[in-house]
């Protein structure tokens, strides 16, 4: 649990100070949001973190995300069940998972899942809320505390580590 | 403004190092995951533990290699059903990329059934459908143990031990109890009602002193005086005696009542013994009903074996091509459901193909052969396929002999009424034996025949069991018995003089509400003779309801039926007394009269005198 809460904290922290544009992080969390609120182990999570890492939108937004949309998401898991549920159940798209179904690597996506299918939908629909609210508030951040912030004994000792090093790799250009 | 970039090319260096970790880790782990997986969700499946002893997944062939599988038995975790040597499973890899597992042929080497299990097999998940199946056919509401408790012998009329109020002669008698009271206390007022004392002491009074007495002496007047005193004394004795008249008219009508009181109380045990006869539990001695009791449990033991898979096959097997649900996968988060989508053309979820299967049977020399098993097109979407899942298993051509077992099953859920069928048949070979019900009794068929021919048509199953062997031999073991010794013995005594057996048991209706009915050959017999014991049983029997009649009665009546005798007696005694001892100063009387007036009998004297003559 503790260890956790210092990724989250250090996530938190990288992120905010990071030095991408604030839209570069808003981006990252608005993907990281994908593996907090979506079932992790699948396949277009495989997809979310290439795109995360492979993009560039900042890598620690995207930890930021996922972190902080992950036990959002298990909250979320009755509705997701529902919405994949009734989309599922709706005999106006069977004919659509009927031929996804039945398409080469589409089923090992696991889309046929209510609760895949349910809080992927629910993603969709959050993440463009989610973009914007991110880039406000860290756009706010930098403007008000964050130069103060910077100057704390603790964000030097973390921007100090070998976690900051390897962070590096993938911090926005 | 410099111009913004998409790629961060210096990411794919670590990105592909994460992949290639993730490919080792597969290439370390995916055997044992894949080992456990097969495990786990042939567990759930099947409702009962599979164990592989190691698997190999050869990408190369697209194949899989199992060793020692071990399949254990639902119905005796002690035992396992099946256990494979080898099994081989070649698999189409493009089907893969859709999730659906193809099996193009699997083989099983070196089958062997029924072995025992090094340690108790696990419980299979209890929420699972097998599992659930399974808890449905344990409980069905077939109590063939019902019919075992007619063949105990008559039982003797407890209910009159516990409750003897409840008997009739019992309430005669209390009844009567009461009326006896009663009648003592009347005739007691009665008796209290009569003065007689007053009425005999002034007539001895009135003797004595004109005992003496002279007309001659007492003149004219003084003897009329006395005549007069005499008079009134007869006339008080008179009265007297009509009052105990009366008395002994109502005691007699209170004795009559009480007698017929006494008859009402023999009649209520006449009574009683016909209830008691009533009470007995006579035993039911239909062939049918021995049968059932005998050889019930053994023919409940295979048929529910048959039942608990063609429901399994029911389940997984569905027809037709509407999205079928099931749980979703186990992860922390919420499972949600997982929706199937079949589609003509396509690969159904779950094929084999083709699977092959041997094994051995018998133990060496003559009886040891040879038998290969064939499966084709098992499929959970056998309206894609549109064939019937097919099941064969026979002695190899080369081993072909009068020993034998074969079988054959079609599983047809091509349309969108299932049909099932099953038919499998032992000939000649060893039958394994078993216990008879709750009996200390066990029979070993030895060689013989036994089929199995079980037919499902949407929720209507058929399912008959037959067993016939011409040579069996029954054992007793020590195990105590709810059976009582004499009938034990009996049953013992013709089961062990029977040399061949044959049961057949059928089983109808739904899996949920199923009836069974067993015959045997055995059953005739034990009829017989259980008719011939039970004869003199039930005459025992009676005697003693009887005997336990009389009992309660003896202890509730017997003192009632004295009381009336004594007050019987009492009233007689008191009113002959009373009657005695009127007489007695009347008499006397009488003859002071006749001396006062001299011999005029019949002469009127001064007032009312009669004198009696």
């Amino acid at each position: 649990m503790l260890t956790l809460l210092i990724k989250f904290i250090q996530s938190l922290v990288k992120s905010l100070h990071s030095e991408g544009t604030p839209g570069q992080v808003a981006l990252g969390v608005a993907l990281g949001a994908c593996l907090g609120l979506t079932p992790l182990m699948t396949l277009h999570n495989l997809l979310i973190f290439a795109a995360i890492v492979l993009l560039n939108v900042s890598f620690a937004g995207g930890m930021l995300g996922w972190a902080l949309f992950t036990p959002i998401g298990f909250l979320l898991d009755p509705i997701s069940d529902s919405i994949g549920r009734a989309l599922l159940d709706a005999p106006s798209l069977r004919s659509v998972w009927t031929e996804w179904y039945n398409i080469p690597v589409v089923p090992l996506t696991e889309f046929n899942n209510s609760v895949v299918l349910g809080s992927i939908i629910l993603w969709a629909f959050l993440s463009v809320p989610i973009f914007f609210l991110a880039r406000f508030g860290i756009a706010r951040y930098r403007a008000t505390i964050g130069a103060r912030v910077s100057q704390l004994r603790i964000y030097k000792a973390v921007k100090a580590s070998k976690v900051y090093n390897l962070y590096r790799l993938f911090r926005p250009d | 403004m410099g111009k913004i970039k998409i790629f961060r090319w210096r990411a794919v260096g670590p990105l592909l190092l994460v992949l290639i970790l993730l490919g080792v880790l597969y290439w370390i782990f995916s055997d044992q995951i894949a080992e456990t997986t097969t495990e786990e969700a042939s567990t759930e499946l099947l409702g009962t533990q599979v164990e592989v002893g190691s698997l190999t997944i050869n990408e190369r062939d697209a194949s899989v290699r199992m060793e020692n599988l071990e399949v254990a038995d639902p119905f005796d975790r002690n035992r396992n059903l099946l256990e494979a040597a080898l099994v081989t499973v070649d698999i189409e890899p493009v089907p893969l990329l859709e999730k659906k597992l193809v099996v193009s042929r699997i083989r099983l080497q070196d089958l062997t059934f029924g072995s025992a299990r090094r340690r108790p097999a696990a419980a299979a998940p209890p929420d699972g459908f097998a599992a659930k199946t399974l808890e449905t056919i344990r409980s069905w509401p077939l109590d063939v143990q019902a019919s075992l408790q007619n063949l105990l012998p008559i039982d003797t009329i407890r209910s009159i031990i516990l409750d003897p109020g409840s008997l009739a002669t019992v309430q005669a008698a209390t009844r009567l109890a009461g009326q006896v009271d009663s009648a003592r206390t009347a005739f007691q007022a009665g008796v209290a009602g009569l003065a007689l004392a007053p009425v005999l002491d002034t007539a001895a009074s009135v003797a004595r002193r004109l005992a003496a007495a002279n007309p001659l002496t007492l003149g004219l007047d003084g003897t009329r005086r006395a005549v007069s005193d005499v008079k009134r004394a007869l006339d008080s004795l008179a009265a007297a005696r009509r009052r105990l008249e009366q008395l002994q008219a109502g005691a007699a009508r209170g004795v009559t009542n009480l007698e017929r009181g006494l008859g009402q109380v023999d009649a209520a045990t006449q009574l009683d013994y016909a209830t008691a006869r009533g009470l007995l539990k006579v035993p039911s001695f239909s062939a049918p009903q021995v049968s059932r009791a005998l050889f019930g449990q053994v023919s409940i033991d295979r048929l529910q074996q048959a039942a608990y898979w063609a429901e399994l096959v029911k389940r997984y097997l569905p027809p037709g091509l509407l999205p079928r649900e099931r749980p979703g996968p186990f992860r922390v988060r919420r499972a949600g459901t997982t929706f199937d989508f079949p589609r003509m053309k396509e690969y159904p979820k779950f094929w084999i193909e083709r699977g092959d299967a041997n094994f051995v049977l018998g133990s060496g020399g003559a009886s040891e052969a040879r038998y290969s098993v064939r499966i084709t097109d098992l499929t959970s979407a056998p309206a894609i396929l549109g064939r019937p899942t097919r099941v064969s298993a026979e002695r190899t051509a080369r081993d072909a002999g009068p020993r034998r077992v074969n079988i054959d099953a079609v599983i047809d859920h091509t349309g969108p009424n299932p049909r099932d069928s099953l038919q499998a048949s032992v000939t000649g070979l060893r039958l394994p034996g078993f216990d008879l019900g709750p009996l200390p009794f066990r029979v070993d068929p030895g060689f013989g025949n036994s089929r199995l021919l079980v037919q499902l048509a949407g929720d209507s199953i058929l399912a008959r069991w037959t067993l016939q062997s011409d040579r069996v031999e029954w054992s007793r073991h020590d195990r105590a018995s709810a059976i009582p010794p004499p009938v034990e013995t009996l049953l013992w005594r013709v089961l062990s003089g029977v040399p061949a057996l044959s049961i057949s048991a059928q089983l109808t209706g739904t899996i949920r509400q199923p009836h069974i009915e067993v015959s045997s050959n055995i059953g005739p017999a034990i009829e017989r003779r259980l008719r011939a014991v039970a004869g003199e049983e039930v005459a025992k029997a009676e005697a003693r309801a009887r005997a336990m009649v009389d009992s309660v009665v003896a202890i509730h009546v017997t003192p009632i039926k004295r009381r009336v005798s004594a007050l019987k007696d009492s009233v007689d005694t008191q009113l002959q007394a009373g009657q005695s001892r009127l007489d007695q100063e009347k008499q006397r009387l009488d003859e002071l009269l006749r001396r006062l007036s001299g011999g005029l009998i019949g002469v009127a004297l001064p007032g009312r005198v009669e004198v009696a003559g």
